[in-house]
């Protein structure tokens, strides 16, 4: 408040200036304070751009297809180079091995039977194999028995060898000389790609597209209900209000992730994998907690003096609810809901780590996690990736949660 | 003296069922109010005042609450009677109410002019413009200054004795026929109250509108009232002229109330009067006179059988053995 000459703005007895400040603007101003929440509104808000954004991203060439397989691009590590000197790369490295192998398997015959054994086309595993072959007492301990069957074998290894040694190498030269022309091999995978060659970044972008929507989807529609439930619950009262409530009781003692396994999997045939199963399924019980925090707040307001000089003035019901009541429950809402939707999105994760969830093509945090947990020794990043993006997002909604909580109460002993 | 009553009370009851028993909150109330006329209701706290008076616009909440008997005709019509949706019409633009802490009786979330607006358009059928410039010139009214720029503030942004004024701007921005003033100055303090009653007799006396106000304080119903009726226990003891009842009190719980008002030219030495003990808990009372048991000219039979109303005079009522026959 300020003294000023300001015609047009609103001034007090005194002549001072009066801004009108609605609630809202209060509270934006107490959430602006908090540091923590305004970063975390922006990494929230820069995902939920960046999921909207990502189909028109795609076709603007800037992030690649989520879906498109390339079976040449298979398990890349994060790199900004093109992936054909990439691929060209790792085809060298095994080449160079398949040749190590060759000329340390004519030096020693006897660690023969081991060769077989680490005979995979993971670059990784050939370390082990390399391990296997410096290291000293227990792979000949082991070799001493199948020494008979040695001669049957290692011809023919010894030929699959060569054979991939001869394969990779016209493969380098394909490469070499496609690498120009075809512009497959000039992508980038900055978060690399999946064991079908699919690009990380494009598919934690997608599936954190699902991720999200499930989370806002599942938020609205279980705070919909849960309001409708809750404020006519609470202001009517009596026994609808004892009816309601029991029916939330009865569903709450149920266990949740139970029922929802249940309805996904009777579902299952036909809609397995079906986003909108899945939003049923977990909307289904999550309206039960806002419907009790909306009864609780409604209870507490209905007999507060504004809603009876409202109802002194005429007003109906329904409009006393939506109009009077709603309003000021708001807050305990909006805090809520933020603090739900990372609940959904871990929900949704876990049943679809389960594989109960969203399933292929669609995919979401949770299945990529899962995805990534097979390979998680060898090819980190594809965990890292999804579980990172989830983690950070996770994290800035329940920081914005809190911070929407102490800026929207203003009794709150953290108000900055 | 029938034609210009616009509000008539017959015997108004208004139980409330509670665990202990039944609770008579209103038991018997009879009331005229007549055109322009300003009724005042004094009595402690938990005689039944605000309770009538929420029962007369059917605001009780039910259950606990019931309204066990009685009629509340306004011109004619027994509002006790008439279904929800008629009397939500009733309700703010024929009758409106001020409450006793505007502190907490405005909507905090809402703009003054969301608030006032809703009430005009939903009784005038106006549309929105004109309900603003209605809404602007009852602010006016009511003593805000600069209502057209401060119409858009919300409530915090006022203090308490302005809120009141929204309050009073909002309840006659309908040309209502009956204000009821729920203690409207009981929190405010003593300078704001006294603005705000000169502001209700002015407004209302240019309006033409009734007032009933109902209060505990002695001293404001004397300033501002045409008659007075005086409640004790959810009935009501007394009434009469506010001369009358001030000049001449008959009753003695009324008695009682006026001696215990500090007065500046008695002597400053003495003590100041009270009754003795506490207002009685209303529930499962037997058929006695309510007050016997701090009344010092009780008599034998007032702990027996409630007294019948004498009328002393026109308009002049007191219900006390003393004044009874057949005692």
């Amino acid at each position: 408040m300020s003294i000023t000459d300001k015609n047009d703005d609103a001034v007090n007895e005194f002549n001072q200036y009066v801004k009108p400040v609605s609630l809202w603007a209060d509270a934006w101003r107490r959430l602006r304070r908090n540091r923590m929440a305004v970063l975390s509104l922006w990494v929230v808000g820069f995902y939920i751009l960046i999921a909207l954004s990502a189909p028109l991203l795609q076709s603007a060439g800037i992030l690649h297809s989520y879906t498109e397989q390339i079976i040449d691009h298979q398990n890349l590590r994060p790199s900004f180079r093109p992936s054909g000197e990439l691929v060209i790369e790792l085809l060298e490295a095994r080449i160079l091995q398949l040749e190590e192998n060759l000329a340390s398997r004519e030096k020693e015959e006897g660690s023969s039977y081991n060769m077989a054994t680490g005979f995979d086309f993971a670059p990784a595993a050939d370390i082990v194999f390399d391990d296997d072959v410096d290291g000293g007492e227990e792979p000949l301990a082991a070799e001493e028995e199948p020494e008979e069957d040695e001669t049957n074998y290692s011809p023919t290894y010894a030929d699959s060898v060569v054979e991939e040694l001869e394969r990779s190498k016209s493969e380098v030269e394909a490469l070499r000389n496609a690498i120009h022309s075809d512009p497959q091999h000039s992508k980038v995978y900055i978060l690399g790609t999946d064991d079908l060659g699919r690009d990380m970044l494009a598919r934690a972008i997608y599936g954190g597209r699902i991720s999200i929507m499930i989370g806002i989807v599942g938020t609205l529609t279980a705070v919909l209900i849960g309001i409708l439930i809750g404020s006519i619950s609470g202001y009517v009262g009596g026994a609808t209000d004892n009816f309601l409530m029991r029916f939330v009781d009865i569903m709450y003692s149920l266990p949740y992730m139970l029922i929802v396994i249940i309805i996904m999997s009777i579902a299952g045939n036909k809609g397995r994998g079906s986003i909108i199963i899945l939003f049923i399924a977990i909307a289904l019980i999550s309206w039960l907690t806002i419907a009790r925090v909306v009864r609780g707040q409604i209870i507490s307001l209905k007999n507060s003096e504004f809603v009876e000089a409202a109802r002194s003035m005429g007003a109906s019901t329904p409009r006393i609810i939506f109009r009077h009541l709603l309003p000021n429950t708001l807050g305990v809402i909006i805090v809520f809901s933020t603090l739900l939707m990372p609940s959904f999105i871990m929900q949704e994760s876990f049943l679809s780590f389960l594989g109960l969830g969203v399933s292929a093509p669609q995919a979401s945090w949770g299945t990529l996690v899962s995805e990534g947990v097979r390979g998680m020794e060898l090819r980190a990043w594809q965990l890292f990736v999804p579980a990172i993006s989830m983690t950070v997002f996770l994290f800035c909604m329940n920081f914005l949660g809190d911070g929407l909580r102490d800026a929207l109460d203003p009794q709150s002993k953290n108000r900055g | 003296m029938t034609e210009d009553v616009i509000l008539q009370v017959k015997d108004l009851k208004t139980y409330f069922k509670l665990d202990e028993g039944l609770l008579k909150a209103v038991d018997g109330v009879s009331f005229d109010l007549r055109k322009g006329e300003t009724l005042g209701i004094v009595g402690e706290s938990g005689s039944g005042k605000s309770v009538t008076n929420l029962a007369v616009m059917k605001l009780i909440p039910v259950p606990p609450g019931r309204i066990a008997g009685g009629e509340v005709l306004f011109l004619g019509k027994d509002l006790l009677k008439m279904p929800d949706e008629e009397i939500r019409k009733i309700r703010g633009n024929k009758i409106s109410m001020i409450f006793q802490d505007p502190m907490t009786s405005l909507n905090p979330f809402l703009r003054i002019s969301t608030q006032m607006i809703e009430t005009i358009v939903l009784h005038q059928g106006m549309n929105k413009k004109d309900a603003k410039d209605k809404s602007i010139e009852m602010l006016k009214l009511a003593g805000i200054p600069s209502p057209e720029k401060r119409i858009d503030s919300y409530p915090h942004q006022f203090s308490g004795g302005m809120r009141q004024r929204v309050m009073i701007a909002m309840a006659l921005s309908c040309n209502p026929e009956v204000l009821i003033a729920d203690e409207p100055t009981t929190a405010l303090d003593v300078t704001i109250q006294a603005q705000i009653l000169e502001l209700i007799k002015d407004l209302t006396a240019r309006l033409g509108t009734a007032v009933i106000l109902i209060t505990h304080s002695l001293g404001v119903v004397a300033g501002m009232c045409d008659n007075i009726n005086v409640m004790y226990a959810g009935r009501i003891v007394e009434r009469g002229t506010a001369e009358e009842i001030f000049g001449d009190p008959k009753h003695p719980y009324t008695q009682g109330l006026i001696k215990s008002v500090p007065r500046l030219d008695k002597a400053t030495q003495q003590r100041l009067f009270s009754i003795k003990g506490q207002p009685p808990n209303v529930i499962n009372l037997p058929d006695c006179c309510p007050f016997y048991p701090r009344c010092d000219k009780a008599l034998d039979i007032c702990k027996i059988k409630y007294p019948a109303t004498a009328e002393l005079s026109k308009g002049r009522n007191v219900a006390c053995w003393l004044y009874s026959e057949g005692k």
